[in-house]
């Protein structure tokens, strides 16, 4: 019996009642967070099991769960020594872009800041530009994918060594190359969407959230299955892939999809509706409700 | 214990056929070697390059129990970036633009046949790795503040390479992200490894983990004492550690100051043997010399061999 669950992602796993929030009976630490990207989260993932490990919680009751989010995120650790620290840290509402794991911690001293996807449109003009210039000049699909498999093998050999039991899921397939061109009678007919732009279904309509975008039913064309995987297309991360234990990994899969995560589960899958009224980009409380009770418990 | 391949890896600490990564394994019987280390890299490039040749040996069938790796790392603010001909911002200028490294890079002995060829490949990828150098655990900011430490004396040229990473180091570059990426890197490669069944020994270039530099400085494990737990991770028994008073880049003919450090690296060991290189502060041919001699006895010490 794990008594204590560890779970750690982006929004896809703590943004309003996500799948976490339906565990029951056992003690739930999520330091899944907003636009977190997969360095990010291999962090928070070991910080909270170490943080546990420190109060003598044995490892046989920890059970870690990682759902990795997009290749092309990534964070800056910015500290009162960076020149726009004060800029960074802002004084808005809602500032999304800024997380530590360790809550302990002074945001004035040190915060992470998280791109979520590319052209996020965070409220803060000097982040933005930070973000922007980082996608211009230094970032490369490739070096991205060779750090998120760095990271997957970062917390698969320290929950070796830690003798933690865990399981790694996918908000969405993040392995294959592939895309979908929206076929015609569609709002975005003949477009060619790539990642989360497929799942959120705003193709269907252009409307901001409407409550029947399913799935239809008449598409039914392959979209990651069968396609190349990175690892194929970028021959320096060959390596890292054999060493990944797969058996440690839940996808979901069909004749659509391979390597699938959580939102080709819902769409695909169940068939739920995407997204609420509030929060389009998301699956529902329903849907993450159902993920817990059919996927999430049967591996804890 | 015996092995057969020796795998070694580090910054210009370790490269070049004078290295104590071609002097350490014959005299503990091991005939293969692979040097992996190369000048100006930081620890991101030591830990991947590591983690791709050791894994390129499992692969090839090799007995993990035949391996013995040896790592030394480097400075915590060196930086490494991949880059791509299809990204760079100047057409057809990539090979000028960037001087860079490939997965997989090695060296050989200078008298090796395929010295010059291997030279020669440098600059003809059209991606790979490159390297911000530095030969010190400070930022840019610091520098910048403070420049009797050298880093951006070094550095401050009109090269685009260093122009690029110049603007990486002041936006995206603090000095407890450097810390902390080396503590990360260190048990990346010891979890892999641990996990692999290698063998394994690893020691600093110089002090990482205090890093001090006169008597005011504070030490980086106490200055980020938020980021103590990775550090308590690191399996000591595996890390060679050279306590001494020298700080970081003083030799002792010109120390003026005292400040007792019990993680010193090479360097502090090498300037405590009165070994010191004043030409280039790196270590000489008899340094190297003393350093295999002291890795003997360590791996001796710990049952290694």
């Amino acid at each position: 019996m794990f008594k204590n669950i560890v779970t750690a992602g982006c929004s896809f796993t703590n943004c309003g009642m996500s799948w976490p929030y339906h565990i029951n009976d056992r003690n739930v630490h999520n330091v899944g967070t907003v636009g977190a990207g997969n360095g990010y989260i291999s962090r928070a993932a070991i910080w909270q099991c170490e943080e546990l490990l420190n109060e003598n919680v044995p490892p046989e009751e920890i059970f870690l769960i990682v759902m990795w989010s997009g290749i092309d995120r990534f964070e800056v650790l910015s500290t009162k020594d960076s020149p726009l620290h004060r800029d960074y840290i802002g004084e808005s509402k809602d500032r999304w872009w800024l997380s530590n794991y360790n809550q302990n911690l002074d945001e004035r001293e040190s915060v992470w800041l998280k791109s979520s996807i590319p052209d996020m449109d965070w409220d803060n003009r000097a982040v933005i530009d930070l973000f922007k210039q980082y996608w211009k000049y230094f970032y490369t699909e490739e070096e991205s994918f060779l750090k998120t498999l760095e990271y997957i093998l970062r917390v698969q050999n320290y929950c070796k060594v830690k003798n933690i039991k865990y399981k790694f899921c996918c908000w969405q397939n993040i392995f294959n190359k592939y895309s979908f061109e929206v076929p015609s009678g569609w709002e975005y007919e003949n477009q060619e969407l790539f990642s989360h732009e497929i799942w959120t279904m705003s193709w269907l309509d252009g409307q901001h959230w409407q409550p029947n975008r399913f799935w239809p039913t008449g598409i039914t064309k392959k979209i990651s299955r069968d396609t190349p995987l990175l690892k194929d297309v970028y021959s320096q991360t060959t390596h890292l892939w054999d060493m990944v234990d797969w058996d440690k990994w839940w996808f979901y899969e069909d004749e659509q999809i391979e390597h699938g995560g959580l939102a080709e589960w819902v769409m695909l899958g169940v068939k739920h509706n995407m997204g609420m009224p509030d929060d389009p980009a998301h699956p529902s409380e329903e849907s993450h409700k159902q993920f817990t009770k059919d996927v999430a418990l049967t591996w804890i | 214990m015996s092995y057969k391949y020796f795998v070694g890896s580090g910054c210009s600490f370790s490269d070049g056929g004078d290295s104590w990564i071609h002097k350490l394994p014959s005299r503990i019987g091991i005939e293969k070697i692979h040097n992996i280390a190369r000048g100006s890299c930081g620890n991101q490039f030591i830990r991947t390059n590591l983690i791709y040749k050791v894994s390129e040996l499992l692969r090839e069938g090799v007995n993990p129990h035949d391996i013995l790796v040896c790592v030394q790392w480097t400075g915590t603010s060196r930086v490494d970036m991949m880059v791509d001909s299809e990204h760079v911002m100047t057409p057809n200028k990539f090979n000028k633009d960037f001087e860079v490294t490939n997965l997989g890079y090695y060296q050989v002995n200078g008298n090796h046949p395929l010295h010059e060829k291997l030279c020669e490949e440098y600059n003809t990828h059209a991606k790979g790795y490159i390297h911000s150098g530095g030969a010190n655990n400070w930022t840019s900011d610091q520098i910048l503040m403070n420049e009797r430490w050298g880093f951006v004396l070094d550095y401050r040229t009109n090269d685009f390479q260093e122009k690029y990473l110049s603007n990486y180091f002041k936006y995206y570059f603090t000095e407890e992200l450097g810390f902390l990426t080396f503590l990360n890197e260190v048990l990346m490669v010891q979890n892999f490894l641990k996990v692999k069944e290698i063998p394994y020994l690893m020691f600093c270039g110089w002090d990482n983990i205090n890093s001090y530099a006169d008597e005011d400085s504070i030490s980086l494990l106490e200055k980020f004492s938020d980021q103590r737990y990775l550090f308590d991770n690191i399996d000591l028994d595996n890390f060679v550690f050279v306590e001494s008073d020298l700080p970081n880049w003083v030799m002792r003919y010109n120390q003026t100051i005292e400040i007792q450090t019990e993680y010193g690296g090479m360097w502090q060991y090498l300037c405590d043997e009165g070994i010191d290189n004043p030409e280039n502060r790196h270590p000489s041919s008899k340094g190297n010399l003393m350093w295999t001699e002291y890795l003997q006895n360590e791996l001796e010490k710990r049952n290694y061999v």
